[in-house]
């Protein structure tokens, strides 16, 4: 389920948001299909990220939401129209593109009143308008600006306010960011998180960054191979990885792998290649003599605490410094290369290299069958 | 650095070949306009503008001047609105067939120009298609050629494909996004070509407009040939100056008249071009 | 395989032997005799005259090229020259190279003991700096079976062109070409003048209205044979040729006062400072020959020079009804005086008065 943050208490800019529907929606190119069967239920006012490597079919989603693409089958539904044929002008949707798309024969202001002159709003209209996007996006001092005299993050909040200034009732966003540097890009994030909030606007952000995806979503739609893999919030698919590729592809995972030996009352007793045993439980389909792999996250595996549910003996290799944390690169018996991530307070505990006990809980391992789809 | 040196002395009498090729019967042949014609490829002695003040002065060379700017002019528009279109497919095409269309029309601009006139000739003589077709649907026709119609037909023809390729690569360099961004903003297809690709691509259609007036100019198979004797154009004019009469000073001064008319119509038309995206601006306030 | 390798090997020995012995000799023969260019008027003209008169030349061990143009473009071509690189060694010319007769930078002196075949020509035939050699019949040639279709009778005058119902279809020598001069010739008469006061011509001209003035006989073929054009002043050399493609065409002879039809000389040149004039001599005399004479004319449908070639000419079947061969009609054809035509005033006239498009 969606998380609303909210929702009810922000000052709405727009009160034409609807709900996007996809039914069934499926993109197919000659013999490939791109898309196949997508079935997502957006609700007014949330923010969805699609998110997936390239390639997995998020950005056809998009533009087919957009009206670029009409799908092969399936239906799209915005309220509770099917918009499947109908031409992107009409959709009255606003778009921020990765390449931001501003006009370069238009100026600043031109670029936010395009929409509006399209729309035909009346000129003192459209100027107030203009002028409350330029603030919005604290851009007043640079109206008359041509886009090639812009940097990079000024031209970004110009494509959001020529998105938004005719109040559109889906925001849809294409990798907005891609173009810009690390730190830039955060700043961006925050920025676009606050008007989102601020307008309140229903919207889908396509990305194939799982940081930016969990600072901005309330809902992560995470796409693969041109399905949905599994959608719910930044917590959700984190803590409870639907296969084997969210585990892979939302943060960082330490993979095990190994055979089970025992099941009893849905806790397994799995002997790990290496030799050690482990304790969990593991998915219902799961059969004594399967093979598994058991996925722990860095953060949840404890140096030298034999005292907990599970503890596996392995060789430090490397420890990389970062800040407020370290990653400490550990190898289990000769076999599979794995991470531990430490607070600075348990620094002084590691050694520099040589054998290390790692224990974890019971309940931070997750185990799918060693079948499964790795992405 | 010997390589280097002997690759210069290379284009250096790559140069010199060309001047004496190029520039210097050029230079003879124009130096023969400043003086009287004696017949018979014979020249006076003492220079003067005489022969430019008599094509000056002289309403049926101005005529001539007046109809050949006009014929050129009209042909590299009609040109552009044709090769506009074409253009946009091409670049926007996504199939690798249509896009591998490019290389025939390249392959088309090297084929003769007489082999293209002939084929016209065809098509609109009185037992080509088109006078059949009308022939059966009106019970009568004539043949289109031999008339300025024709000729300005034979000269779209002719740069049509150069056209097409100058335009092609002006809009590949406008974004497709550009479009996206339109239509989702609520333009039509109309409005979008009037304010984005339009505007974008004014520089890229008057340089190619410009290229096309300018072979236009200097177009005499088409001509001749369309025109059959019926379309005297200041080339065909210079060649019966040199065939017919034999007066090299009034030809040299017409092709003197015909170059400096084109330089200035293009230096005229192109103070039209503009910065239509402030990066000139951005240059003045760096420089 | 090795064997098929041996015997490869072995003639291609023979090959180089053979091409050692022969060619060499071969070359020295032509480099003896050298090599000759004519100038003169292309397709089927051309084909012909190579075939018979150009032989002459390959016998003597020279060989013979062709610059294909009118008279006029090849006057021009010479004149570009300046007497440095001549472009061709002989020319093919017509009246209206006065100015080219009267220059003696461009074209030499003949000298009549070196074409023997000369003397059975008549004195006027033979000039100072040029030998004519033979002449076409001018006339109107039409499409007879477009005519019938549209009930027309066959034209009696040039000025019968400017009937409306054949408006479209009629083309005109431009001034660049051999035909141009006795059809304006022939208008001026029909207008009360003659070919001193050409001037007459213009508004008959532009009466008549022509859709298309050919430059080249070659390109009105084409139309003529297309039924692109249905009538052209134009020779007779056209009817008999194009008959041989069945094109429907006959010719008719437009009186000139008290002439009727009309004759363009053809006039052959040997360009000053030409470095094979043996060569040309060559070619010259065998263009004179009586024999040459009467096969080319018959190939090319124009009148050779002597009275008795012509008589060759009265029972050839291709040529018989389309020119007029008979002694009383060869004495009342119309030849243009030169002398009486202004040229510089017409040329500038053709240009300027004759209403175009």
């Amino acid at each position: 389920m969606a998380q609303r943050l909210g929702a009810g208490h922000r000052a709405r800019l727009i009160d034409k948001m609807t709900s996007v529907t996809l039914d069934k929606v499926v993109k197919r190119y000659g013999q490939v299909d791109v898309v196949r069967g997508v079935d997502l239920a957006i609700e007014e006012g949330e923010l969805v990220v699609l998110l997936g490597p390239s390639g997995c079919g998020k950005t056809t989603t998009l533009r087919m939401i957009a009206g670029f693409i009409e799908p092969s089958a399936g239906e799209i539904r915005m309220g509770a129209e099917v918009v499947n044929r109908k031409p992107p002008r009409l959709r009255n949707l606003g778009m921020v593109f990765q390449d931001y798309a501003l006009f370069p024969n238009m100026t600043v202001s031109g670029n936010i009143a395009f929409g509006l002159e399209e729309r035909r709003v009346p000129a003192a209209q459209r100027t107030a308008r203009v002028e409350a996007m330029l603030a919005m996006i604290h851009m007043e001092h640079l109206a008359g600006r041509y886009p090639s005299e812009l940097s990079g993050g000024q031209q970004q909040r110009v494509a959001l306010a020529r998105a938004l200034a005719y109040e559109p009732a889906v925001l849809l966003m294409d990798e907005p960011l891609g173009a810009l540097d690390q730190k830039l890009r955060e700043e961006m994030q925050r920025e676009f998180a606050r008007i989102q909030r601020s307008v309140g606007i229903t919207t889908i952000f396509v990305t194939h960054d799982q940081q930016e995806a969990m600072m901005l979503a309330d809902r992560i739609v995470v796409m693969n191979g041109g399905v949905i893999e599994q959608a719910g919030t930044a917590e959700a698919l984190y803590n409870r990885p639907a296969s084997l590729f969210i585990a892979d592809f939302i943060g960082r995972s330490n993979k095990f792998q190994g055979v089970v030996e025992r099941l009893e009352g849905g806790e397994a007793q799995i002997r790990l290649d290496g030799g050690a045993l482990i304790r969990t439980a593991v998915p219902a389909e799961v059969a004594a003599k399967d093979k598994v792999i058991c996925v722990v996250r860095p953060e949840n595996l404890r140096a030298g605490r034999a005292d907990l549910d599970n503890a596996v003996e392995a060789r430090v290799l490397r420890r990389s410094f970062l800040g407020d944390s370290v990653d400490v690169m550990l190898e289990l018996d000769g076999r599979d290369e794995i991470i531990l991530k430490a607070g600075r307070a348990d620094l002084a505990t590691l050694p520099e290299d040589g054998r290390l006990t790692l224990g974890f809980a019971q309940g931070d391992v997750t185990c799918f069958p060693a079948s499964a789809r790795t992405g | 650095m010997g390589n280097r040196r002997s690759y210069d002395l290379a284009l250096l009498a790559a140069l010199l070949v060309s001047l004496v090729l190029f520039v210097l019967p050029l230079f003879f042949f124009l130096r023969q306009s400043f003086y009287e014609n004696l017949g018979m490829g014979l020249v006076g002695d003492t220079p003067s503008l005489r022969n430019y003040a008599d094509i000056l002065t002289d309403p049926f060379y101005l005529g001539v001047f007046w109809r050949t700017t006009r014929l050129s002019a009209v042909a590299a528009l009609i040109g552009l609105c044709i090769a506009y279109p074409t253009a946009y497919v091409l670049a926007r095409s996504r199939s690798s067939f249509v896009r591998g269309l490019i290389v025939l029309l390249l392959i088309t601009a090297f084929v003769s120009i007489i082999v293209k006139v002939l084929g016209l000739t065809v098509l609109m003589g009185s037992q080509g298609p088109i006078a059949t077709l009308l022939r059966s649907l009106t019970g009568s026709s004539a043949s289109m050629l031999h008339n300025e119609f024709a000729v300005a037909v034979g000269l779209v023809q002719y740069s049509l494909p150069l056209l097409v390729m100058l335009l092609f690569g002006v809009i590949q360099t406008i974004p497709r996004s550009l479009e996206e961004a339109a239509a989702v903003g609520g333009a039509s297809d109309w409005r979008l070509m009037r304010r984005v690709l339009l505007p974008l691509s004014f520089n890229g259609m008057i340089t190619a407009g410009l290229i096309a007036f300018n072979m236009n100019m200097g177009a005499f198979t088409s001509a001749v040939l369309l025109g059959g004797g019926n379309v005297l154009t200041v080339p065909v004019l210079i060649q019966r100056k040199i065939v017919l009469d034999v007066d090299y000073p009034v030809a040299a001064a017409l092709a003197v008249l015909l170059s400096l008319g084109v330089f200035g119509i293009n230096v005229g038309v192109a103070t039209l071009r503009r910065s239509p995206t402030g990066a000139s601006r951005m240059r003045r306030a760096t420089a | 395989m090795d064997r098929l390798n041996r015997i490869d090997r072995r003639s291609l020995l023979l090959a180089a032997g053979a091409f050692a012995a022969v060619g060499p000799a071969e070359l020295a023969r032509a480099q003896a005799a050298g090599a000759i260019k004519v100038a003169t008027w292309g397709g089927s003209w051309r084909d012909s005259l190579d075939k018979l008169v150009g032989e002459s030349v390959r016998k003597a061990g020279g060989s013979v090229d062709y610059v294909v143009d009118t008279p006029q473009g090849n006057l021009a071509k010479l004149v570009a020259a300046r007497g440095g690189n001549l472009p061709f060694d002989t020319m093919e010319s017509g009246l209206e190279l006065v100015q080219l007769m009267a220059a003696d930078r461009f074209v030499a002196d003949l000298n009549y003991d070196k074409l023997p075949n000369a003397k059975a020509l008549p004195d006027f035939a033979k000039a100072k700096n040029y030998v004519m050699t033979l002449g076409s019949m001018d006339g109107i040639v039409y499409n007879h079976e477009k005519f019938k279709e549209l009930g027309l009778e066959p034209p009696k005058t040039y000025s019968d062109l400017g009937n409306p119902r054949l408006a479209g279809k009629v083309a005109f020598p431009d001034i660049t070409h051999t035909q141009h001069w006795n059809a304006v010739a022939g208008l001026a008469y029909e207008a009360g003048a003659s070919e001193a006061d050409l001037l007459k011509a213009i508004p008959l001209v532009n009466k008549i209205k022509p859709a298309y003035f050919y430059s080249a006989s070659t390109e009105l073929s084409t139309k003529m044979a297309a039924g692109e054009v249905w009538a052209a002043p134009w020779h007779a050399g056209f009817v008999v040729r194009l008959r041989r493609n069945k094109v429907p065409l006959s010719i008719s002879y437009p009186s000139f006062g008290s002439k009727k039809g009309s004759l363009w000389p053809v006039l052959h040149h040997i360009v000053r400072g030409t470095k094979n004039e043996a060569l040309a001599e060559t070619f010259v005399n065998a263009y004179l020959d009586p024999e040459t004479q009467l096969a080319h004319a018959k190939a090319t449908g124009v009148l050779p020079i002597s009275r008795a070639a012509i008589k060759g000419m009265v029972d050839d079947p291709e040529n018989k009804g389309v020119l007029m061969l008979g002694d009383a009609e060869l004495d009342n054809l119309f030849v243009v005086d030169f002398a009486k035509v202004k040229l510089a005033e017409w040329r500038n006239a053709w240009a300027r008065d004759i209403a175009r498009g």
